[in-house]
């Protein structure tokens, strides 16, 4: 809330002069009220005294007056004299004269002034027994109905004999009458003499108000008109001068507000003119605009004589001279004045704005006034890019710190400016670079896209790109429209060109489309996860009908992180696949004859025909059992195990697969009661293995001009030819001449040389595809080491045996013969070894077949045994009894059946084989007492039948056989 | 260590995931479906990622996703989605959920695991 200076000045002035004046009145009235309060103590004391003094006379010389009267008892005499006494005297209340007892004789006062008393009776009071007592005048003070008395009494004393006392009441109204009287005389005085004051000081309150107010117009009034003053400078009125009115303070104040208000027009003025130059220089785009604008302003400004500008190179320290103006010449020089020469000269870097008041202390000045220079510097954040350098006469440069301010913000516009201005051209540079860039690339680009599309047109293989949406992009390869016989290509679905006709099932063909969906769009992670999904190669069938293989490639086109297309490569490889096939048919074809080449035409021949009479008695077994009978299944499982073994001797790879799968089917058919006995299946798999075998018949005919039966038709039939032995070994031939025993013998050796071989060369395909089997196994090559000396196999023998001896060994290597690291383990060497001997029997010729691996799993022969036969039954056996299950249908100790020789069948077969030909396999422990709990070392021994061998008659000539 | 969370309603893909990802060193969370995974989710921290499963009783991969940001307010927990079917709508709701992608089954153990131990850190 606004209060006027000139309000609080009255209403605080008149406070203190009424209080001042309050106080005054107070203490002259107080002073006044206790002069007359002690002047009427004194007079009450003084009359008082006298008054005491009087009674003292009175009472005193009525006991000299008294002592006459109380000796002679005259008590009319004491009467009239105590009685005129109170008579004469006003302030004498009562008179009492009493006599030692007590008794009064007078007692005087207003009531009774005779004082004759009715009665004389003894008085008792205070008073009367304090005067009783005296010996000497005294007096007291007694208030009797509230009006103070002062008793006086003295004894009556005649010749040291108290006689009496008289005693006079003097009474204290007058004196109290006295007082009252002065009393309310000095009232009077005092209220006359505050009456007289408050009329003075209500006059000297008005008196005092005027000047005041006075005053305070006096005080307030410039500090109004200064008021209005500033509300005229702030609502923009720069022009009206503020004078002071005063000598005082105000006074001040007002010169203050009008410096001020000059400076502020200055600064405004100044403002405007930075505006303008600062609107001129943001405008302008050429340099010597700027620079001219800028330092004609400043010199304009500053009043100055000339004004230069001076750039500064950062990189070369140099100094030029853009650009000077002098108040004198109307065109601006070139060359720098001397003052600028020196600038450039002694000019520092990181310079601040800089005045020198008198230049002639700094270099020789021509003019004879003094010249002051004002240098200010062109900062950008980082450097120093130049000055400005004004110069003029010393009184008449404007250089205050207003002008200086004006000067740095004109040199701040003036390096945006300049900063602009390169930047625009920067920019520009830049601009023009670019286009040329653009239109470089642009024809690049055109460049390629020709050639893109030109390639596109002319490739043979298709390409497209899947975009989002799941449909071909417009721009594909040309021959996409070859591969798929349609020219719809363009925005077709990706799903409906590639598969429609092909021969992928529905689950696949959604797959590959669930997983276009989930790579298109999404990050490039969903490649690696989903495009194992996408089909690399199927076939379809063309409108015409013919059949097409179809090859894939596809690849994402990343953009950014995600997968923006898929890039799909397609390939005809219809007739890439035939000429595939074509030549795979005929790498087998070679494969084949290399194989068959590798068999002497003998060996070969008797393959194919053993393998067609045991497949055609499959075949058979087949036909004439319409439901599964276990026996003639392990017939068939025999067969074709023994074809598998022959096959895998020889290295006919390409019937052992086929066989092995007949092998397998009926393995599952006698393990498994569910498999059921599908003839129909078992005959076209048994055609497959057939077509096999005859493949290689048809081969070994057609390309290498066999006969179907080659040597097994040889001129002597090897009937003819046993027999010719037979009776050549009957012969006596002692005593026929040495010519012709030479002969014979010669003819002996011719037969039995084409016929009979050694059980090594017997053996030799079996013990070559040992070290192939070794590999498979990862076991070293066993050494076998044969020792049959002047044994011979006859022709007879020679396959059975190979049969045989297939079993047995693969079945040693596989089984027998320990990995290398466990026989290092159990201190063996790492290579196994297999030992063929020969050991006659009571006229027989047996061969003792073992090894020196782990040797027979008694245990684990007897658990199956136990499986099979009850426990009772495996717990009665001998150790060797157990061993001999080896060759029972269906015990197999191995863990893992492989295809190698792992099913214990082919051991029943090899057993079954050699007792038909009146021969006999068993097995016999090394240890016949050897524990059934853990494996036992053990031989076979094979008695041989004795058409398969024929026993040398002269080591001389088997040696020289071998 | 960081966990992925498998959600499959069956038991087969759920374990046979689960345990594939165990067998590559990978700590696992399993869950039957989008409300199992949404609980799994909220009781342990630890789960960096979730494998799950599109269609499912009770709350479906897709509505789980969308909770997992809206109502658990769980915006870095990676999420990639293992179906048999993917359209367009499909892929943008799950994209709108911040799903990372798909796997379309039957996934390549090689390829997961590479990608899931990429985005485990």
């Amino acid at each position: 809330m606004f209060v006027s200076i000139k309000s609080k000045l009255i209403s605080n002035v008149s406070k203190i002069l009424v209080g001042s004046f309050a106080i005054i009145l107070l203490a002259v009235a107080g002073i006044n009220y206790q002069g007359a309060q002690s002047d009427l103590e004194e007079t009450l004391g003084t009359i008082r005294e006298s008054l005491i003094a009087k009674a003292q006379t009175l009472v005193s010389n009525n006991s000299y007056a008294l002592r006459g009267m109380a000796e002679d008892n005259a008590f009319t005499a004491v009467q009239e004299l105590v009685s005129s006494t109170v008579k004469n005297d006003k302030d004498i209340s009562y008179g009492i004269y009493m006599d030692v007892d007590l008794q009064p004789w007078v007692y005087a006062n207003a009531e009774n002034p005779s004082g004759l008393l009715q009665s004389a009776d003894e008085l008792s009071d205070s008073m009367s027994v304090w005067a009783a007592k005296l010996e000497s005048p005294d007096f007291k003070e007694v208030i009797i109905d509230g009006i103070t008395i002062l008793e006086f009494a003295s004894p009556v004393i005649v010749d040291d004999e108290v006689l009496g006392f008289i005693r006079y009441g003097m009474s204290t109204a007058s004196m109290e009458e006295t007082a009252e009287v002065a009393k309310a005389k000095s009232r009077m005085v005092l209220i006359q003499t505050l009456l007289i004051l408050v009329g003075i000081n209500i006059v000297a309150l008005f008196i005092c108000m005027k000047i005041v107010r006075s005053m305070a117009t006096t005080i307030t009034n410039p500090i109004g008109s200064l008021n209005n003053k500033a509300k005229g400078i702030s609502s923009g009125d720069y022009d009206s001068v503020i004078e002071a009115e005063t000598n005082d303070e105000v006074g001040q104040l007002a010169t203050a507000f009008d410096s001020m208000r000059v400076t502020i027009k200055k600064k405004i003025e100044d403002l405007a003119t930075l505006n303008q130059s600062g609107e001129k220089l943001a405008q302008t785009t050429d340099k010597d605009i700027a620079y001219d604008e800028a330092i004609k302003t400043l010199m304009v400004h500053c009043n100055a004589q000339s004004a230069e500008l001076l750039l500064y190179n950062t990189e070369t320290t140099e100094w030029t001279l853009v650009d000077a103006h002098h108040k004198d010449s109307v065109t601006s020089t070139e060359e720098p004045t001397d003052v600028a020469k020196w600038v450039m000269s002694d000019a520092r870097e990181n310079q601040e704005l800089f005045f020198i008041e008198d230049m002639s202390t700094r270099m020789k000045v021509r003019s004879s006034q003094t010249i002051s220079v004002l240098i200010v510097p062109l900062r950008t954040q980082e450097s120093l890019m130049g000055l400005i350098c004004i110069s003029g006469y010393k009184d008449q440069l404007e250089v205050s710190e207003n002008d200086c301010e004006f000067a740095q913000t004109l040199a701040r516009s003036l390096v945006i400016t300049l900063n602009n201005i390169n930047m625009r051209e920067v920019i520009e540079e830049q601009n023009r670079t670019l286009e040329q860039k653009v239109e470089e690339r642009t024809e690049a680009l055109q460049e390629k896209t020709n050639d893109i599309l030109s390639m596109m047109q002319n490739m043979h293989q298709g390409l497209f790109t899947i975009m989002r949406d799941g449909n071909i992009h417009h721009e594909y390869a040309a021959y996409c429209e070859e591969i798929f016989s349609t020219k719809e290509i363009a925005g077709r679905n990706c799903m409906d060109l590639l598969f429609t006709d092909c021969d992928l099932g529905s689950n696949a063909l959604d797959q590959i489309s669930t997983a276009i969906s989930a790579l298109v769009g999404e990050d490039e992670m969903m490649w690696d996860f989903n495009s194992h999904l996408l089909v690399t190669e199927y076939g379809r069938t063309q409108a015409n009908g013919e059949k097409q293989v179809i090859e894939l490639d596809w690849d994402p086109i990343i953009l950014g992180d995600e997968i923006d297309k898929i890039m799909v490569t397609v390939r005809d490889v219809t007739a890439l696949k035939a000429l595939q096939a074509e030549a795979e048919e005929q790498r087998q074809e070679l494969e084949i004859i290399g194989q068959i080449l590798n068999l002497s035409e003998s060996d070969f021949n008797r393959f194919i025909q053993s393998s067609f009479e045991f497949i055609d008695e499959c075949e058979r077994l087949i036909q004439y059992n319409t439901n599964k009978d276990l026996e003639v299944i392990a017939s068939l499982f025999r067969n074709m195990h023994t074809v598998k073994g022959n096959a895998r001797t020889y290295g006919l790879t390409y019937v052992t697969d086929s066989v092995h799968e007949v092998e397998s089917t009926y393995d599952e058919l006698r393990k498994h009661e569910d498999v059921l006995w599908n003839q129909v299946q078992l005959l076209d798999e048994l055609e497959m293995a057939k077509q096999d075998v005859e493949r290689y018949q048809v081969v070994a005919r057609d390309k290498l001009g066999r006969s179907p039966n080659g040597s097994v038709t040889a001129p002597l039939q090897k009937s003819q030819i046993d027999e010719l032995i037979n009776e050549f070994n009957q012969l006596d031939t002692k005593g026929v001449p040495n010519e012709v025993n030479s002969y014979l013998h010669h003819v002996f050796d011719f037969l039995s040389g084409t016929s009979k071989i050694n059980l090594k060369q017997t053996l030799s395909q079996v013990l070559g595809s040992l070290s192939q089997l070794a590999i498979d196994l990862n076991k070293n090559n066993p050494a076998v080491n044969i020792e049959a000396e002047g044994l011979f196999i006859t022709e007879a023998g020679q396959q059975p045996l190979q049969n045989i001896f297939t079993h047995l060994l693969r079945n040693s290597l596989d089984h027998g013969i320990e990995p290398p690291e466990m026989r290092k383990e159990k201190g063996k060497p790492e290579s196994g070894c297999i030992t063929i001997a020969r050991k006659d029997i009571e006229n027989r010729v047996a061969l003792i077949i073992y090894d020196d691996g782990a040797g027979l799993a008694l245990h684990k022969l007897k658990e199956k045994i136990a499986q099979i036969q009850g426990e009772e039954y495996a717990k009665a056996l001998s150790s060797e009894d157990i061993a001999n299950f080896i060759f029972s249908s269906g015990v197999s100790t191995t863990e893992q059946v492989t295809d190698i020789s792992g099913r214990g069948v082919g051991m029943e077969a090899v057993q079954e084989f050699i007792k038909s030909n009146g021969g006999d396999i068993k097995v016999v422990l090394d240890d016949k007492n050897a524990s059934s709990n853990g494996f036992a070392t053990f031989k076979f021994e094979l008695i041989l039948p004795a058409s398969f061998y024929s026993i040398s008659r002269n080591v001389v000539d088997e040696a020289q056989m071998v | 260590m960081s966990k992925v969370l498998v959600v499959d309603d069956s038991a087969t893909v759920r374990n046979e995931v689960g345990s594939f990802l165990k067998n590559n060193g990978i700590a696992t969370v399993l869950a039957e479906n989008g409300k199992d995974g949404l609980d799994k989710l909220k009781a342990d921290s630890s789960i960096k990622l979730i494998i799950s499963d599109v269609n499912m009783p009770i709350m479906d991969g897709l509505t789980m996703a969308e909770k997992v940001r809206s109502e658990l307010g769980n915006n870095t927990v990676n999420i990639i989605m293992l179906t048999t079917e993917s359209d367009a709508r499909m892929k943008q709701r799950g994209k709108d959920a911040g799903v990372k992608g798909w796997i379309v089954k039957p996934f390549k153990g090689d390829a997961v695991i590479g990608a899931v131990k990429k985005l485990l850190g």
